[in-house]
């Protein structure tokens, strides 16, 4: 199988089989997000894909080439967090610079909400390969995040139009609709 | 303890949605949600600690990112406790014990317990903790229940039961913890829900 191949069976396996908010239920952050209009949830969801694949990559780089060497693995999560962290930041910062509809999406936290399960996630579940693997996870695994919050947003531009009872307003009726699209995804099993 | 949070009154889990991540992943047995729970719990109460300490020494933007790099070392310290002495649990939690880290209900607990005294941080964590165990344990006894006929592990339910197999999925996960936030609001009133978090 050309490398090619590989990558594209990788993709579907991230976005559809192992998505990483509706299987993987690694993204609940995904499910509480008040995304507004579905572009939003398109800016933001790209947003957490590029967060997660620098960040992937730059923790492989972290763990294999820093901390193995010098023997401090159990320091793993506390390195983790800070290089989420500050490639959000980064990020955040130079997408605000190239445009501004993308840094009003994004809000004043918009850093502080990118470390989520998600982002810390896909470093962890990149690190069993070499770094191309890693960043693919989090680039690939990101785009299966952004594609679960657009379907969200979607499915809640729908609810504001339905007569939801009082107590299931808000996240329980969001919980239990993501339920149903966890359901529907379940059909990609076996792609 | 201002009863801004509590065990049963203004649950984080099922009314404030914090830390729903590990919430639907690993309640699929009571055992694993009790393990999760008490694990999250004992790390939120550290870092609690140390920000009710050193918080109002922090501003705004600085808490967050010194609330993530304890709430990380603590994480690493949950995984430590459970790898050493609980290794079959440590096993069936899997990765979701080094996601404590990125728990919103540590990050969110931890930035609030910052500036807010000693005192009111520490009782503040403990009544927080408390209740997300004890919510992560019900959905966990419920979810085994109803996949599996089983409560910790012994069977409760006639052989004749036919497990609801989608309880115990991903999917089920969902919908419980929905209609268990539904149940919660409409017994105890609404309250402020849905505030942001991972």
């Amino acid at each position: 199988m050309s490398n090619l191949t590989r990558a594209l069976l990788f993709l579907v396996s991230c976005v559809f089989t192992q998505n990483f908010v509706f299987v993987r239920l690694m993204g609940g952050s995904a499910l509480l997000k008040k995304a507004g209009s579905v572009a939003t949830a398109a800016i933001v969801g790209g947003y957490t894909a590029l967060v997660m694949a620098v960040s992937a990559a730059l923790n492989w780089i972290v763990y294999k080439k820093a901390l193995v060497p010098l023997g401090a693995k159990s320091l793993y999560l506390v390195a983790f967090a800070a290089v989420a962290l500050l490639s959000a930041w980064l990020i955040a910062l130079a997408l605000k610079r190239v445009s501004p509809r993308v840094g009003k999406a994004l809000g004043e936290n918009g850093a502080a909400l990118a470390v989520n399960c998600a982002v810390l996630g896909a470093s962890l579940i990149g690190m069993g390969g070499g770094i191309v693997r890693a960043a693919l996870t989090g680039l690939f695994g990101g785009l299966g995040y952004l594609l679960a919050l657009v379907l969200l947003a979607g499915v809640q531009e729908r609810l504001e139009f339905s007569r939801v009872p009082e107590s299931m307003k808000g996240l329980p009726i969001s919980l239990v609709s993501a339920g149903l699209i966890a359901l529907a995804f379940m059909g990609f099993i076996g792609l | 303890m201002d009863g801004k949070h509590g065990i049963l009154g203004n649950n984080p889990l099922l009314r404030l949605g914090l830390g729903i991540c590990p919430a639907v992943a690993v309640t699929t047995t009571a055992l694993n949600g009790l393990g999760m729970g008490v694990a999250t719990a004992g790390a939120l109460l550290l870092t609690s600690f140390v920000m009710g300490l050193i918080g109002g020494a922090l501003n705004e933007k600085a808490r967050f990112a010194v609330t993530l790099i304890l709430s990380a070392a603590f994480a690493s310290v949950a995984q430590m406790v459970l790898r050493g002495w609980f290794p079959a649990l440590n096993d069936s939690l899997g990765v979701f014990v080094p996601l404590i880290a990125v728990s919103s209900l540590i990050l969110c607990g931890g930035s609030e317990a910052a500036g807010r005294g000693f005192g009111a941080a520490i009782a503040d964590g403990l009544v927080m903790g408390i209740g997300y165990a004890v919510a992560m344990t019900l959905l966990g006894a419920v979810r085994e229940l109803l996949g599996r006929g089983t409560a910790f592990g012994a069977a409760v339910l006639p052989a004749a039961y036919e497990p609801l197999l989608l309880a115990a999925l991903p999917a089920g996960g969902l919908m419980l913890l929905g209609i268990a936030m539904g149940l919660y609001n409409a017994v105890f009133g609404r309250g402020r829900n849905g505030k942001e978090g991972a």
